[in-house]
């Protein structure tokens, strides 16, 4: 089971850290909270806590830990962020066509709340399902693929207004 | 629009754990993974399950029926399989479904032989340390003991299984005795080693031979057949005891500061094996008798209470003692882990007798159940540790009540 566990990380690490990063916009507060959920996860395995996603459970234990967060400290504010000199911490990003995506990502990350931008990471950036989502947002399938919905019009509306304006 | 949005979900998926980062991060979980192994009784549970279920279940399902058209074959009359079976079918089972399947298999099933001849020695060859080694010896005597409560519960144990199961659990138990010596002779008498060892095998066989009895209670037509295997199990725990009591005495002396964080640790599993026994009690609470349930409950009280005076001899700065206490904490814990564990897996049929005379007795720590070690101080400073061997509180007196109504799935 522990390999079991540790083939887990190796597969969601990188989802949990974006799935934190897009919401506390800290790369190494988004690191900690990866840990944070990795380790909690392992706890309640060990104590023998029925787990029927691993995935899902991981999202949820992040999510929690990301409210707890937030309720500490201050809500983070892209905007602020933004103005205080951030800008995405895109790795590798040399040329200038990328940096430019990240910026419209970025761009587009700002536009939407907090459970849009979610919803968009999960759905198009992790490939998650929408019944997986449901799972972890604690709502109903339908639910969670109308706002799936809603989510993606909005990204689709906000992406097209650059266009416009270029 | 459609490309647009695709640049941008790439660049998002851009922003992942350096290398670096990722292997930090690795190497703290195995280190939470050490410390927190997964508890003795739930080694197998659902984890990935979405992944993992559809596809045993076919090979199962596969496995059965190869089986069922060889029933006449030799391959599978005894369970001796030959080295030459073994690496066909570890090169069969390559994804490991069948054995997964086999896991919860009794004496009397199909895939019981995979079971103890390729899943069980597999995982020991896979086990690396004395102790680690120890620890699954353990639970493989532990599973001949479930095995043999299930078959007895059920009312299918006949004679030759018996004997059979009797003869297996003895190989394993003399096998953790052997590597208990080996510890002693190895490690410098690593009396921490020994006492954790020995704290969790004879928790087991109390646990084990507390069930067995309630069995043969309820059950009397059953106890001909298994009272001999009781004697052994309480055998097997009085002499386990008796090494505990010698590495404990040995621990109590030692009250340097470097022992502190072997203390600290032993809370740490103490504390842990509190929660968990804590979790698991609340959320099978409505399903247990309501006598089991208090039983488990005033465990845990004394769990508890051992756990504050190991931080009474912690703030004392006598490490030793603590760690007494708290290894003590974390037994009663085990132990009523382990009763609620049973209770769960003979469907919720373990009944405490209505007359059973429950004590609660905070004050005296050596009172509390599975108390095997009394702390007493003498002349403010001087302690020293009584050993009791054979002290089984009243209040474990519990009875079974045989379903046939088994849950199988171990």
């Amino acid at each position: 089971m522990e390999q079991q566990f540790l083939d887990a990380y190796e597969k969601y690490a990188d989802a949990i850290f974006r799935h934190c990063y897009f919401r506390v916009y800290n790369r190494e507060l988004a690191r900690d909270l990866v840990q944070e959920t990795f380790t909690r996860a392992w706890n309640q395995i060990s104590k023998g806590v029925f787990i029927e996603n691993i995935r899902a459970f991981l999202y949820r234990v992040a999510t929690n830990l990301i409210i707890d967060e937030s309720r500490k400290k201050k809500a983070y504010s892209l905007d602020t962020l933004l103005e205080q000199g951030f800008s995405p911490a895109v790795d590798q990003q040399t040329d200038i066509e990328h940096k430019l995506e990240g910026q419209e990502l970025m761009r587009i990350m700002r536009r939407l709340d907090d459970d849009d931008r979610q919803i968009v990471i999960m759905r198009y950036i992790d490939d998650l399902t929408p019944k997986e989502i449901a799972e972890i947002l604690h709502l109903s399938e339908n639910v969670a693929s109308v706002r799936i919905h809603r989510a993606i019009k909005k990204v689709r509306k906000i992406s097209d207004s650059r266009e416009e304006y270029i | 629009m459609k490309n647009n949005f695709e640049k941008i979900t790439d660049e998002a998926k851009k922003i992942i754990l350096t290398p670096e980062e990722k292997n930090a991060m690795r190497l703290n979980l195995m280190t939470t993974i050490e410390k927190f192994p997964v508890r003795v009784g739930v080694e197998r549970r659902p984890i990935l399950q979405e992944v993992e279920q559809n596809h045993h279940t076919r090979l199962a399902a596969w496995w059965k029926g190869i089986i069922r058209e060889h029933s006449s074959s030799r391959l599978f009359a005894n369970y001796n399989l030959t080295p030459m079976p073994i690496m066909l079918l570890l090169t069969i089972l390559f994804s490991g479904g069948i054995s997964y399947a086999a896991e919860g298999a009794l004496p009397n099933d199909l895939l019981y032989p995979i079971k103890i001849s390729v899943n069980e020695p597999v995982r020991g060859f896979a086990t690396f340390g004395e102790k680690a080694k120890a620890d699954w010896q353990t639970r493989l005597a532990q599973r001949r003991l479930e095995e043999t409560e299930t078959l007895a519960s059920n009312g299918s144990l006949d004679e030759e299984t018996q004997a059979r199961l009797q003869t297996n659990f003895k190989i394993y138990a003399d096998r953790v005795t052997n590597r208990i010596a080996t510890i002693e002779a190895k490690d410098n008498g690593n009396a921490k080693a020994i006492a954790d060892i020995t704290a969790n095998f004879e928790t087991s066989l109390r646990a084990h031979e507390q069930i067995f009895l309630k069995i043969s209670e309820e059950n009397p037509s059953i106890k001909p057949h298994i009272s001999d295997f009781v004697k052994k199990i309480k055998t097997e725990a009085d002499t386990t005891a008796k090494i505990r009591i010698n590495a404990l005495e040995n621990i109590s002396q030692k009250n340097d500061a470097k022992f502190s964080e072997e203390a600290k640790n032993e809370r740490e599993l103490a504390q842990h094996s509190i929660d968990t026994t804590e979790n698991l009690f609340t959320s099978m609470r409505a399903q247990l008798d309501l006598s089991i349930a208090t039983s488990t409950e005033i465990k845990i009280q004394h769990a508890k209470k051992a756990l504050a005076d190991g931080d009474v001899q912690m703030d004392a700065q006598t490490y030793g003692s603590a760690f007494v206490f708290f290894q003590q904490a974390q037994s009663l814990a085990n132990e009523a882990y382990l009763l609620i564990n049973a209770s769960m897996r003979i469907n919720n049929s373990i009944r405490t007798s209505p007359d059973v005379d429950i004590k609660i007795n905070t004050q005296k720590q050596a009172d509390s159940p599975k108390s095997n070690i009394n702390i007493k101080e003498k002349s403010g400073t001087q302690e020293k540790i009584e050993a009791n061997t054979d002290n089984r509180d009243t209040e474990n007196k519990t009875e079974i009540k045989t379903n046939l109504n088994l849950n199988l799935d171990l």
